[in-house]
């Protein structure tokens, strides 16, 4: 059984996407709420196998409700339910710790595939989103809005991982990168997924170097 | 910068003018050369104990031979001393005085004669003995400056009367027998010690000071050429200085002793002319008529004592000299002194109050010098003042160099303060300068591009929601409508790919492109085949430009999807050249479906891919492929020059 909480403001999406889950055999969704106090008390008492939410909420952000999340299960997927895929938004909440996102009107899309695919380690990616993580971890290849490079972060890409970016952002699907790379469409999602984690690493660390830089934090909890 | 007075730049109001001398002031000026004066007159008495011995008589023979004449059968005259005499240029000069000496006692020590300021050659002889060689009359001779103390042997000496005879050879014009002290040695030398460190060292010391500084400011005047003042310091120092050496000059260097004379009266005028043009200049003033008479004046009265030397016997500019030449120059360097004294009123500078302390010093000892010596003709045992004003006319002189040098250096430290700050709000002004530059083009780009947003927005989205609302009145058109609305939706996420891409992503806008529309591509059972390269980058294609690119490759598509009834789909990217040579970048989309229909509605399509093409200033090409397919393909200009292009760019993020 895979257990799903929703979260997501709008009742009619709310309804619509309530109804594709529960059209998937296997998968349950006690929680389905519209704002995030409703949610961070759910993911307080309860543990979901994916949290699948909104990012801009009436009284919050989602941001907040994927970290306090990640923060308490670890282990849990985080799926950001987005209208456009965009860039901006997905990539915020990548950071903060989500692994998948999903579009929101795409009757087409297949959440049950979307969701099979994140529990079985894999994410998706589109080539914006590829081309934004080329620059966050290889800076020097593109000058253009660099984010300041951590010092000695320990997670740059491997050089794998980095050739999936690069041909991912040129538009090919997993399947061809999987063909052209001679690996299984599966491991290349798990490439991507690990990529995903290492940016939320890379993030944090990024903050954790803007604040110190500041004098926010001290010597002795940046070693910590 | 100039070395000036600083009261001469009062005019640019750099300097605050001063008040006027205070009354202590005034009283140093009176005080000070009374101090003088009075010091002067106390080093130049006699010392104790010394008139004890003077002797103010003598008697007197002026026999041509110079051996000693036998006590019988010469005239002699008792004559007071100093004893002046003009000689003509036949005569031979010598003169004989007598002193008798009448010791009660066998004298126990060294006894001597001693006279300060003797003008001729001197020999002795003290009972028939020679004491000192007598020199070749012929021989020119003027004066000596050095006091004479000549040592008489005890053994020479008896009990009783003693016959000292002193010969003495003048040149001509003139000579002077001075008083002469007859006495122990110890007491006539310590007076000789006093005078000669007066009268000569003194005024040695004084002439090697002297070169030095008018060596000192001819090289500042070398340097700066513009400081007329520090020649001018230069070339009266000089000339005072040859003044000084013919004072102390016992013999001529050349000519004779008349010519000899003449010039050094000569030097005088001409250091007196020297200071009043060195006190026009430190006033920076320059009255050239005024100048001009000085100069022809001085020029007349040189041409006129040399004639009348190398002419006239004697000394016939002697009492011109002393009663109308001295007067005259003592008149010019009172107004001089009057000048410095109005000029230090007005402007009260400290280089002005030294340079009026120093000029009242050197009038007076010249006034006193004056008093003294046309007087009292023929006094010997008195000296000139003039001369040892040297010390304060160089401590003057020294002192208003480091002044203006001082001065200077302030001024440049001062206006590099002053540029540092100049330079430091020049670049604020500029920076302020760059951020309204930077507000007004950041304006300009959000005007540029909310209008190229709303164009986009009426060009897609908003005709297709007309469209749909048309559609939504007609209650069959449930599938009609749904696909307007996707198509809006699909055309508004193109927006924001656009806006998120950049020029060198061309490939994944392509690519955020192809995932849009990946699910509707598989429904109908057609395959994508993905053949992109790597293409370089392209001029100014930014996003206004991605999303025409966009709507061109949707068309080609939604054509595809639509009426083509193809199984697979092939989107390529590779560098091209267009028809007129220029490099382009080829985007194409092939399919292999069943070609162009004649009539067909997609037409509508077609155009607006041309327009959009030519908005982009491309070449689009719609043709048949063989295999009956259809095939786009967009050339897109590369522009610019690659190379290069990178390089503004990079210069212009940094910015």
């Amino acid at each position: 059984m895979t257990i799903v909480y929703l979260l997501e403001d709008d009742a009619v999406t709310r309804h619509n996407l309530e109804e594709r889950l529960l059209a998937v055999p296997g998968i349950e969704v006690p929680v389905s709420v519209g704002t995030c106090t409703e949610m961070l008390t759910a993911v307080r008492a309860g543990r979901p196998d994916v949290l699948l939410c909104d990012l801009q909420l009436p009284d919050g952000n989602g941001v907040e409700v994927i970290r306090v999340a990640r923060d308490l299960h670890p282990e849990i997927e985080v799926m950001v339910i987005s209208v456009f895929g965009d860039e901006q938004r997905v990539v915020t909440a990548l950071k903060a710790g989500a692994t998948g996102y999903l579009l929101k009107d795409d009757p087409s899309s297949e959440i049950g595939a979307a969701i099979s695919q994140l529990l079985q380690g894999g994410s998706p990616i589109s080539p914006a989103i590829a081309r934004y993580l080329i620059r966050v971890f290889r800076p020097t290849e593109s000058t253009e809005q660099a984010p300041p490079q951590p010092v000695d972060s320990g997670i740059d890409l491997t050089t794998r991982e980095l050739e999936v970016l690069q041909l991912a952002a040129k538009g090919f699907s997993y399947g061809e990168i999987a063909r052209m790379l001679g690996i299984s469409g599966a491991t290349v999602s798990s490439y991507t997924k690990k990529i995903y984690g290492k940016l939320a690493v890379h993030s944090r660390s990024e903050a954790v170097y803007e604040a110190s830089r500041l004098g926010l934090i001290d010597e002795v909890r940046r070693d910590t | 910068m100039r070395l000036r007075d600083s009261a001469s730049s009062t005019k640019s109001g750099e300097i605050p003018r001063r008040k006027p001398p205070s009354a202590a002031y005034w009283l140093l000026a009176i005080v000070l050369p009374i101090a003088f004066l009075a010091a002067m007159r106390h080093f130049d008495a006699a010392p104790p104990g010394l008139a004890d011995w003077q002797r103010a008589a003598a008697e007197f023979s002026s026999a041509p031979d110079i051996a000693p004449p036998s006590l019988s059968g010469v005239v002699w005259t008792t004559v007071g001393l100093p004893h002046r005499r003009t000689i003509a240029r036949d005569e031979s000069g010598v003169g004989w005085y007598r002193f008798t000496l009448d010791l009660g006692e066998p004298p126990r020590s060294l006894w001597a004669l001693y006279m300060r300021r003797p003008r001729g050659h001197l020999s002795v002889f003290v009972n028939g003995r020679e004491l000192t060689p007598v020199r070749d009359v012929r021989r020119p001779y003027r004066h000596d400056a050095a006091p004479k103390l000549i040592a008489v042997p005890a053994a020479l000496l008896r009990v009783g009367v003693n016959d000292v005879l002193i010969a003495a050879t003048f040149a001509p014009p003139a000579g002077q027998m001075d008083v002469v002290y007859i006495g122990p040695y110890s007491v006539l030398a310590s007076a000789y010690q006093r005078h000669l460190m007066l009268d000569v060292t003194a005024k040695q010391a004084s002439l090697v000071a002297m070169l030095l500084f008018a060596t000192l400011f001819g090289i500042i005047y070398a340097l700066r050429q513009r400081d007329t003042v520090f020649a001018a310091y230069g070339v009266t120092i000089l000339v005072w200085a040859f003044h000084i050496c013919f004072l102390l000059a016992p013999d001529p260097w050349f000519g004779t002793a008349a010519q000899w004379h003449v010039l050094g009266e000569f030097t005088l005028v001409a250091f007196v002319v020297c200071a009043i043009m060195t006190v026009h200049r430190f006033l920076g003033r320059r009255p050239r008529r005024a100048e001009r008479l000085l100069l022809g004046g001085v020029s007349v009265y040189l041409l006129l004592a040399l004639t009348t030397a190398a002419l006239v016997d004697g000394e016939p500019l002697r009492d011109f000299n002393r009663y109308i030449g001295i007067p005259i120059l003592l008149i010019l360097g009172g107004r001089s002194v009057w000048q410095l004294a109005r000029a230090a009123i007005a402007n009260a500078t400290i280089e002005r109050r030294l340079m009026l302390l120093c000029a009242l010093i050197v009038w007076i000892a010249g006034a006193h010098d004056f008093v003294v010596f046309a007087g009292e003709p023929g006094d010997g045992s008195r000296i000139m003042y003039l001369p040892y004003t040297v010390s304060f006319v160089l401590l003057v002189f020294g002192s208003v160099i480091m002044f203006r040098f001082a001065r200077a250096l302030r001024e440049t430290e001062g206006m590099n303060v002053q540029l540092e700050a100049r330079v430091a709000q020049k670049a604020a002004e500029l920076e302020a300068n760059y951020a309204r530059i930077r507000v007004f083009e950041r304006n300009q780009a959000l005007a540029g591009e909310r209008a190229r947003i709303m164009r986009d927005m009426h060009d897609g989205i908003g005709g297709q929601l007309v469209a749909a609302i048309a559609l939504a009145s007609r209650p069959t058109a449930t599938r009609e409508l749904d696909g307007l609305l996707h198509e809006a939706l699909d055309d508004l996420r193109m927006m924001i790919d656009s806006l998120e891409s950049t020029e060198a992503d061309l490939l994944t806008a392509l690519g955020m492109l192809r995932m849009r529309v990946t699910n509707r591509f598989a429904a109908a059972g057609i395959e994508f085949h993905w053949e992109v390269t790597d293409v370089p980058p392209i001029s100014d294609f930014g996003p206004e430009q991605v999303l025409q690119l966009m709507r061109i490759v949707q068309e080609a598509f939604a054509n595809v999807l639509k009426h083509a009834a193809a199984n697979t789909i092939t989107v390529r990217t590779a560098t091209a050249q267009l028809a007129s040579g220029a490099s382009a970048i080829a985007v194409e989309i092939e399919d292999d479906g069943r070609g162009l229909q004649p009539g067909h509605p997609a037409g509508r399509g077609l155009a607006n891919m041309r327009r959009r093409a030519a908005a982009l200033g491309a070449e689009i090409e719609i043709a048949p492929t063989p295999g009956g397919g259809t095939r786009v393909v967009v050339r897109l200009p590369l522009g610019g020059d690659g190379g290069t292009r990178d390089a503004v760019h990079a210069a212009a993020v940094r910015l």
